[in-house]
């Protein structure tokens, strides 16, 4: 007996707007193949509903889920990585959208639509994109509420409203929830990000790596230091340490080299230090590290970690126990005086000076004459510095390609690159005099975010060095670099090789710092986002303890219920009595309300007007319990009546009339109230209690 | 419902009978408004488990907070669909009879005291189709309900289901409202041949169920709601005398009995229905009808009043009187 489901139209419109808000941010993503599904299915729908298309039959279903699974396997090469995934869902999602016969098909689009929007934010949580969901979520549950709406609302814009009402009103709740809400750790492995295409440092380093880095600004990491900050000159933020050249590329010697007793990792709050010795004061800072698929954390050197699932590598840097997939928050506790490993052993002393069999002759032979000249290590180090610094050597981002030999061919003919080329090269000079050195990559300086005291780090800071063990001071950082740009290390590479980053990008707003306004509002972004960051991102178990302890004063079970549902009571209370207290049918007449102000002032003396007693009688019997009354009553009476019910009469018809005898009758009644209260008074002390004289 | 038991049913019922009693009007308030998720409601639950599951796994708080946000919709749209019924006034207009086999039509009154807008409120009888009416604008609104009839006698219209599912879909608030609602059904008329045949005592006269016999005068009549409007004296009433109708000798010679005792070889509700189907036609032809059952006797008349009176006869008879 029922009738054939059609869909409303307010629903589809709004939910076919709903679903290109929500797909909006994945398309990116996802192949161009499953975007044009969507756009295809959603103009199907358009036809269905206008009665000019097909719904499709089973075999066609069949065969286009088929279709999908074999693209999403095409595209991706597995199905169960975490973008596979999600582009499975979307094109089911789409694929609904065709199939949608009864409410439940409805509702099983809206439901998916709920939950493509929230799977954005395994790939993104900044404050925009937030904001960007929040949006495309109302436009969903407007859709949802457009299902149910009655057929007799012509606009969508009620749905859209509601809507938004709904939203507004369990949002306050929402935050309840994510503050109490326990946080516990993963319950299981999930399938992680196959691939990210974003730019970062890699396990290795060869010369032209950096050049890519340098055209970006994404932002690395944020600092915010406890105490006083160092200059920007020592911040040295170690990544990865290079030990293993093979002529070209440097990469860590763990994999090449294998050296058992140097593998073991310690938790990093545990680290005293066996390898080196502490001095100075210490120095401590958070950083929240931007997702970068990579292990490796960044922190100047001596540091220890408080923080969890972070261990401390033997060759002084932090990382995590997995890659960092989501934006990260750690303490690091550095000691940037400290002696690092003032005893090298013979295999690590070996490993230190590993370099390839043959290749670079003239460098080789350079660097033994050059040791040869010099007193000691320390001497010969600052003999190569010299080196760069008296001869041509061009820092730039445009080097130029580099043959067979890398090192000789930098050395003694191009001499134009970037860190990369002067941390190898340099490297492999100490080396080749029998001098342990290493490759360290990480990031040099950043910027200071004035507003919040913190400062920025982006890839453009991406910086490669070299460290130089040397008896009794252990490993010593050199930066190479800085012998040929000091500016590089000074005032940061935005300055130094500004018209070069100049013609990459445009659009790219670190290239208007220097624009005032410009630079105050992105700067002001920047420490908004970090705060969300900081307060809501990274609101884990411990945040939530300080939150606990801060605002209810201890960790308790029973005061978080409390919280919890007094939270809870208050937010849904005022909803329920915005809902359910019911506005009052008509306004009462001006007249009419003063006349009943009259008569609640009665009341109250103990005088009940009837709900049948007319205006006349009731004036009567006022004259006869309060004789005293008895005037002013009548007059009351006659203008009230007057008023309202002698419409014809002829001093009512103009305005002027009217408002004077409202003045006059409201002039009674205040004065009459006055009566009363004195009346009223007096009689409660003569009568004890007032009995009332109804 | 049909899992349970029949004892359990049994005292649900009588709990119900308790909590909403039978009312003529009925204002809906939290004593009479179940509210529960509906079934889209726990399927959302599971996607929002599923979410919560995503966020606890990845750690990843934005997803706890669009997770908490769903559930917070969930918990809002609670008081949405409660104040979606509560305060609406609901009252049952009486249902016209009607035949059995053909649906009876009874007229719900949803009205409202305050500016509450009502939306999406779906009705349904026990046996009936729903209806979805909404109170937008106005005080009240009449909405017509269909209730199919199967056998004669009183339908009793059993408890009205009043629910809704508005604004989201996700919780579905109801109650059940008796108003102890009931319609008079008659019998199905079945066409017969019988009316010449049976009444002998007629017989000669059955021809003037043809021809529409009109010939003399035999004085006025006062006039009865459902008298033919051609009979009526419009000469007196124009002088100001009460309606009366004209009434003719031959007219009134034709009386027929419509006798439980002609269809002797048949089954009672046959009878039944082949003796409604001759009181309708003895009506529509304008001849005065009597008729008798066994233990009842109503003495030839003609008359929307007679028509009604035999045809209620005929609905209740053999039944327990209880309208």
């Amino acid at each position: 007996m029922s009738i054939a489901f059609q869909i409303p139209r307010n629903c589809l419109a709004i939910l076919l707007v709903a679903q290109a808000a929500v797909l909006l941010p994945h398309l990116t993503r996802l192949p161009i193949w499953v975007s044009l599904v969507c756009v295809v299915c959603a103009i199907w729908r358009v036809l269905l509903f206008t009665g000019r298309g097909f719904y499709p039959g089973s075999v066609l279903k069949f065969l286009l889920v088929l279709v999908a699974f074999i693209g999403i396997w095409n595209s991706y090469g597995t199905l169960v990585s975490l973008e596979a995934v999600v582009a499975l869902l979307i094109t089911a999602f789409a694929l609904k959208l065709i199939e949608m016969k009864h409410r439940r098909d409805v509702f099983a689009v809206i439901f998916l639509a709920y939950f493509v929007a929230a799977m954005e934010f395994l790939f993104e949580q900044n404050f925009l994109l937030v904001l960007y969901v929040v949006f495309a979520v109302v436009l969903v549950t407007a859709a949802l509420i457009a299902l149910h709406e009655s057929d007799e609302r012509q606009r969508p814009v009620h749905a859209l409203f509601t809507g938004v009402k709904l939203m507004g009103q369990a949002l306050p709740l929402a935050i309840v929830l994510f503050i109490v809400f326990p946080r516990i750790g993963p319950l299981w492995a999930v399938p992680s990000q196959q691939t990210k295409a974003s730019t970062g440092q890699s396990d290795s380093m060869a010369p032209g790596d950096f050049a890519e880095l340098a055209k970006s600004n994404e932002l690395a990491f944020r600092v915010s230091f406890d105490g006083k900050q160092p200059s920007l000159q020592h911040l040295y933020w170690r990544g990865q340490v290079f030990s293993h050249f093979d002529g070209r590329r440097w990469t860590a010697s763990g994999a090449a080299t294998p050296t058992a007793e140097w593998q073991p990792y310690r938790r990093a709050a545990q680290a005293t230090g066996v390898n080196a010795q502490i001095r100075g004061q210490p120095l401590d800072y958070a950083v929240t590290l931007e997702p970068s698929q990579q292990p490796w954390l960044y922190a100047l050197a001596l540091a220890a970690s408080s923080t969890a699932e972070v261990v401390q590598t033997g060759d002084f840097r932090l990382l995590a126990t997995r890659p960092v997939e989501q934006r990260m928050l750690y303490r690091v506790r550095s000691h940037m005086n400290s002696v690092l490993e003032p005893e090298l052993t013979r295999p690590r002393r070996l490993a230190e000076l590993q370099l390839p069999e043959s290749g670079d002759p003239r460098s080789r032979q350079f660097a033994r004459d050059l040791r040869r000249e010099s007193a000691d290590n320390a001497d010969y180090v600052n003999a190569v510095l010299k080196y760069f610094n008296r001869n041509e050597f061009v820092y730039t981002l445009q080097p130029g390609k580099l043959g067979w030999h890398t090192i000789d061919e930098f050395l003694f003919s191009s001499r134009r690159g970037f860190c990369e080329h002067y941390a190898s090269s340099f490297v492999f000079l100490m080396r080749a005099a029998d001098v342990p050195a290493r490759v360290v990559v990480g990031y040099q300086g950043g910027e200071i975010n004035p507003y919040e005291n913190y400062l920025l780090v982006r890839q453009f800071d991406a910086h490669a060095w070299a460290e130089v063990w040397l008896p009794d001071r252990g490993w010593q950082r050199v930066d190479p670099t800085s012998a040929v740009a000091p500016n590089r290390i000074e005032l940061g590479i935005g300055d130094t090789l500004a018209e070069e980053l100049r013609d990459n990008g445009p659009l790219s707003l670190s290239n208007f710092r220097h624009i005032k306004l410009l630079n105050w509002a992105r700067l002001r972004w920047d420490e908004l986002n970090y705060s969300w960051t900081q307060f809501v991102l990274n609101y884990d178990a411990a945040a939530q303890i300080t939150f606990f302890e801060r605002w209810l004063g201890a960790v308790s079970p029973l005061r978080i219920a409390l919280f919890l549902l007094g939270g809870g009571a208050l937010v849904l209370g005022l909803v329920a009595i915005s809902l359910l207290r019911d506005k009052v049918v008509h306004k009462l007449h001006p007249v009419d309300a003063i006349y009943l102000r009259h008569c609640r002032a009665l009341q109250r003396s103990g005088l009940v007007r009837g709900a049948s007693e007319g205006a006349h009688t009731f004036a009567l019997r006022v004259g006869q319990v309060y004789p005293e009354l008895a005037d002013s009553a009548r007059r009351i009476e006659r203008l009230y009546t007057g008023l309202r019910y002698e419409l014809s009469a002829e001093e009512n018809k103009t305005d002027i009339n009217k408002t004077r005898k409202t003045n006059k009758l409201k002039h009674e009644v205040k004065s009459s109230m006055k009566k009363i209260k004195r009346l009223s008074g007096a009689n409660l002390a003569a009568m004890e209690g007032g009995k009332a004289r109804v | 419902m049909a899992s349970l038991s029949a004892p359990l049913i049994k005292r649900f019922d009588a709990w119900v009978r308790r909590r909403i009693p039978v009312a003529g009007e009925v204002t809906l308030n939290q004593k009479k408004i179940f509210i529960l998720p509906s079934r889209a409601g726990l399927a959302y639950l599971l996607v929002l488990g599923t979410i919560l599951l995503g966020a606890i796994n990845y750690e990843n708080n934005m997803l706890f907070g669009i997770c908490f946000v769903l559930l917070s919709l969930l918990v809002v749209s609670i008081l949405h669909t409660y104040s979606n019924l509560s305060g609406l006034s609901i009252k049952c207009g009486a249902a016209q009879p009607t035949f059995a086999g053909e649906p009876a039509q009874f007229e719900l009154i949803l009205s409202r005291r305050g500016r509450r807008v009502y939306e999406g409120i779906r009705i349904k009888w026990p046996e009936s189709d729903v209806v979805t009416a909404s109170l937008l604008e106005g005080k009240q609104k009449r909405v017509p309900l269909f209730l199919p009839s199967q056998r004669r006698g009183v339908m009793k219209a059993g408890r009205l289901l009043v629910e809704t599912y508005y604004p989201v879909g996700l919780i579905r608030a109801w109650t059940w409202l008796d108003f102890g609602a009931q319609c008079l059904v008659y019998p199905k008329p079945i066409a017969t041949h019988r009316l010449l045949a049976a009444s002998s005592e007629y017989n000669q006269e059955g021809k003037y169920l043809q021809q529409h016999g009109t010939d003399d005068f035999a004085g006025f009549k006062t006039y009865v709601p459902g008298d033919s409007l051609k009979q009526v004296a419009w000469k007196n009433a124009a002088r100001g005398l009460p309606l009366m109708t004209k009434h003719y000798e031959s007219q009134a010679e034709q009386r027929i009995w419509v006798d439980w005792a002609q269809f002797d070889q048949q089954d009672t509700e046959q009878r039944l229905s082949q003796m409604c189907y001759l009181v309708l036609l003895a009506e529509q032809r304008k001849l005065e009808y009597g008729l008798r059952l066994p233990g009842i006797e109503m003495q030839p008349d003609l008359g929307v009043l007679h028509k009604l009176k035999a045809l209620q006869a005929l609905a209740l008879f053999g039944l327990e009187r209880d309208i």
